[in-house]
């Protein structure tokens, strides 16, 4: 079904798993919720449409006369970006996906090494109890870099059960 | 297929094109100079710069002196000019600086090279930068790139084939 991946490559990794945790967690019940990724993109997309209006403008005017647009569009490019890097840092924090299902919302967070299998996973239920996990990325890959979707399902099932029982403990 | 994985890949693209074009921005306005970095292309002013020789401008000074080493701009002749100023003196009506300039390894001064008509450079008006520093021979490669029609298609294959290869992120 899907490509093999270069299991020495840990972005390549990181990005399989990436794409596979929406099907995962629609297979275990939940809906994706998007306002991570598009407050991303919009904060993203406005970062280029600054730059591509500065760009144009340098085009379009001679220097002398663009040069008070172009200090708001840098002043304000620079702002933009400091507000992604806070939003990388403290908002997104490494979530690889958010979901909901009836009354419970799940946040999944990933942080990966670099020249390691092991990676670590965050689970987060509504009630922000959370689940910290290390764990190795060959669990999930066989030889030939196939993921293995059905470990990788179980694999969150048994998690999110875990998380689910300590809720009522 | 997956309309926010596509916006996101076409992002990273993005940022790398609007992050450089807003540095050099940034920098041009910190400089007050539109064009903040030169590479020199001629040899009028050897032994100081060679051909190759980047350049790095400022033009947040009021005046120049003499000694000085300028990147000035002939209106509407595009091709900037770095020579020394050998002459200053201030228009006594308007209180403007006026130079006279003339490469290092050139017999004569600059006047020939001056708009029609014109003896002197005007500092607020036609010089585009001060000289503060430079760095040896690098620019070369521009101008390799920009006189070689090989070069372009070779770099661009380059690149073209190093985005294939690599996918870290």
């Amino acid at each position: 079904m899907s490509k093999p991946i270069n299991v020495y490559a840990v972005p390549e990794v990181r990005k399989a798993l990436d794409e596979a945790l929406p099907e995962i967690f629609s297979r275990l019940g939940y809906t994706q919720t998007f306002k991570l990724i598009d407050t991303k993109l919009i904060l993203g997309y406005s970062l280029v449409v600054f730059a591509a209006a500065s760009f144009l403008l340098d085009k379009k005017l001679p220097w002398e006369q663009s040069k008070p647009y172009q200090q708001v569009l840098v002043a304000l490019y620079m702002i933009l970006s400091a507000v992604q890097l806070w939003f990388n840092k403290f908002v997104e924090k490494g979530t690889v996906y958010q979901g909901v299902k009836k009354n419970d919302t799940v946040s999944v967070g990933a942080k990966y090494k670099k020249h390691s299998h092991e990676f670590h996973v965050s689970i987060t239920n509504r009630k922000g109890r959370s689940l910290e996990l290390d764990t190795t990325f060959t669990k999930f890959f066989n030889e030939q870099g196939y993921m293995q979707s059905d470990i990788l399902f179980n694999w969150f099932k048994e998690q999110l059960e875990a998380l689910g029982s300590k809720k009522t403990e | 297929m997956n309309l926010r994985l596509e916006l996101t890949r076409f992002l990273s693209l993005g940022y790398v094109l609007s992050s450089s074009f807003m540095f050099w921005m940034g920098l041009s306005l910190f400089t007050d100079c539109h064009s903040p970095i030169v590479v020199v292309l001629s040899g009028s002013m050897e032994p100081a710069f060679q051909r190759g020789d980047i350049l790095f401008l400022w033009n947040r000074n009021e005046k120049n002196n003499v000694g000085d080493v300028v990147v000035y701009e002939v209106a509407g002749k595009s091709i900037p000019i770095v020579h020394r100023v050998l002459k200053q003196h201030y228009d006594r009506s308007t209180g403007e600086q006026l130079l006279l300039t003339k490469g290092d390894n050139n017999n004569g001064d600059d006047v020939p090279l001056y708009a029609r008509g014109n003896y002197y450079l005007n500092k607020t008006k036609d010089v585009v930068g001060t000289v503060k520093g430079y760095i040896p021979q690098l620019g070369y490669v521009t101008i390799w790139i920009s006189e070689n029609k090989y070069a372009k298609f070779g770099l661009l294959g380059l690149l073209a084939l190093s985005s294939l290869i690599s996918s870290e992120d």
